[in-house]
């Protein structure tokens, strides 16, 4: 586990309710945390990729008219 | 009437950057996009708007405000909607990569649905406006739809940040901010959360439902779920129903804001019958309403589906909260990566209320002093140097800070993080596969395709199977490689050489009557085929 990883496990659900004894809730919840944990480490390499230079250049100079 | 009719008119916000990144000139890249546009896709010129209609019977424009717009076909349920909506944005998506591809001053050219500018004072909305087809009495909408509106947000909601707060704020729905009245005829100037312009673009009988304060979505379910529920209470209304009358809230843009600030869905707002309620609760009661007429005539066959989705995500996010729907709702998944950014920057979620607290006070020192035009961006440099403009309000912030654990030393990467967010948020609905959306996508980790929506190949060039829209796409095939004069609308299209006229006013009309046009007769004579060029821009 990265650091980043454990950096995360602030954000997730407790775990108290899945002790881990291998009944059919405690084995779902893990998979939901794993399942939470895959989708952040996906979206935080998608946001580094995205976000390439200066934000606030960017936002500068993406400046934009008016819509509805 | 059983069928329905709905489309959706999406904005989208476009940037080109040089090899500097400097922003080049948009209404150039407009120009040339749309000559793109007119080379590669079979078209007729659109009559009364700047742009042109494509052979899968949509339209491609440039609205006033000078940004670039797509409406999909007139659809005949939410499925077909979400289809064309996708090949829209595929459109978009190749037609701003051929005009990177073509000239070479150009680093990146970005289609975005992202729903607010995020740039200094700005105070720029893009719309995802959406048409409902129906032949109710219009002055009984308002009080029945106005609730269903400002509760749908729990999952509508695109999620971003306030853009006209000099706070870092997430909402549900950052559109919500930019609607400023209740009710309005107006469209750019005080936009409402109800419209009540009826420009049916159909014959008499017909009125059309134009809501504007929508948002564009990433997610296929959100977006089916926006327009299945809307059509579908929409519909008990056209039966006379009254859906909405036992839940309107007291104050209805008040309580859109109360929704859109609480991502836990738990906030109540007081109804004008004396009752609270949440937003789910609102949700639910319209729920219930479409479920006790499920199987009355006037509901369309997909209504059962709807319901099901419906009642699925409003539990869901009762029981489960934003961390249930990450995976689908697009506000859910922002909220998620958005948190996790800001942790990454050193910053927890629950502290940025405090900072959001200091930094509204340096900007009420910098304001009194004069020191930058209002809502600029504060500046770390300037707030912490030797000679700060604002050295009483920094003292007078220091127990502040102490007490809540914040340092000065971290003003300046929380500026910086607060400008990652905005840009993440434009990025996140960027068009194409550089998006953040489209990324997380091919992970796998997303649920939000919608079975019945695929075939989005077929729908970049054809029209929909039913309806004028069908009728539209066939004649735009034939016409347009013959270069003929026609021109395009809504409900006809006028052919200046034979002087004829297809009528498309009934919006189920099947068959291909061509009819001479008195006016054309009249004008041909003086213009020919140039009758409408002064109107083609491109």
């Amino acid at each position: 586990m990265d650091q980043r990883t454990r950096d995360r496990d602030h954000l997730l659900p407790p775990l108290e309710a899945a002790p881990g004894d291998g009944t059919p809730d405690s084995t779902h919840l893990r998979e939901a945390q794993r399942e939470g944990d895959r989708f952040l480490s996906a979206g935080d390499d998608a946001i580094r990729r995205a976000l390439s230079g200066s934000s606030q250049d960017f936002l500068l100079h993406s400046r934009q008219r008016g819509g509805q | 009437m059983t069928d329905r009719m709905l489309g959706l008119e999406t904005e989208y916000a476009l940037t080109v950057l040089d090899r500097k990144g400097k922003g080049l000139n948009r209404g150039k890249a407009i120009q040339r996009l749309f000559k793109l546009a007119r080379k590669k896709f079979s078209h007729l010129v659109a009559m009364h708007h700047r742009g042109i209609f494509l052979a899968n019977g949509s339209l491609l424009y440039l609205d006033c405000g000078q940004h670039v717009e797509f409406a999909t076909p007139e659809c005949l349920d939410p499925y077909e909607v979400v289809r064309y909506q996708t090949a829209g944005d595929r459109i978009l998506a190749g037609l701003v990569r051929d005009l990177a591809a073509e000239d070479g001053d150009i680093s990146e050219a970005i289609f975005s649905k992202c729903n607010v500018d995020y740039a200094y004072n700005s105070r720029t909305t893009w719309g995802c406006h959406e048409s409902y087809l129906h032949r109710g009495e219009p002055p009984e909408f308002p009080a029945q739809i106005i609730p269903h509106l400002v509760s749908r947000i729990v999952y509508t909601g695109a999620g971003g940040w306030n853009s006209v707060s000099p706070d870092l704020e997430f909402l549900l729905s950052p559109r919500v901010v930019h609607l400023v009245t209740e009710v309005s005829r107006e469209s750019t100037h005080e936009r409402g959360l109800f419209h009540t312009k009826d420009e049916p673009l159909s014959g008499r009988d017909y009125h059309r439902l134009h809501l504007l304060c929508g948002e564009s979505l990433c997610s296929e379910t959100a977006s089916w779920l926006k327009l299945g529920t809307t059509a579908l209470i929409v519909a008990l209304i056209e039966a006379g129903l009254k859906p909405g009358e036992a839940i309107m809230p007291r104050s209805p843009r008040e309580a859109m804001k109360i929704f859109a600030c609480d991502p836990a869905c738990r906030a109540v707002v007081r109804g004008r019958s004396g009752t609270s309620f949440t937003a789910i609760e609102m949700q639910r009661h319209y729920l219930a309403e479409v479920r006790s007429h499920l199987h009355d005539p006037f509901m369309p066959p997909w209504a059962e589906a709807v319901c099901h989705k419906w009642q699925e995500t409003l539990d869901r996010l009762e029981e489960g909260g934003p961390e249930s729907m990450q995976g689908t709702l697009d506000w859910a998944m922002k909220l998620a990566l958005f948190k996790n950014h800001a942790h990454h920057s050193g910053f927890e979620w629950d502290k940025i209320s405090r900072w959001n607290y200091a930094l509204r006070r340096l900007r009420q020192g910098l304001d009194a002093r004069g020191y930058e035009a209002p809502d600029a961006p504060i500046r770390a440099e300037i707030v912490l140097h030797s000679s700060t403009p604002v050295s009483q309000e920094i003292a007078n912030l220091n127990p502040f800070m102490k007490q809540n654990g914040l340092e000065w030393d971290s003003l300046k990467r929380f500026l910086l993080m607060r400008d990652e967010l905005f840009e993440a948020d434009f990025r996140f609905s960027q068009i194409g596969e550089a998006s953040i959306f489209a990324s997380l996508d091919r992970s796998g980790l997303l649920d939000h395709r919608l079975p019945g929506a695929d075939r989005v190949e077929e729908a970049l060039a054809k029209p929909p199977k039913a309806g004028r829209a069908h009728l539209r796409g066939q004649v735009i095939s034939r016409l347009a490689p013959k270069a003929s004069g026609c021109r395009c609308d809504w409900s006809a299209i006028l052919d200046p050489d034979s002087g004829n006229m297809l009528d498309l006013s009934d919006p189920f009309e099947e068959e291909e009557h061509w009819v001479p046009s008195p006016i054309l007769r009249r004008r041909r004579l003086a213009m020919r085929r140039n009758l409408f060029d002064a109107d083609i821009p491109f």
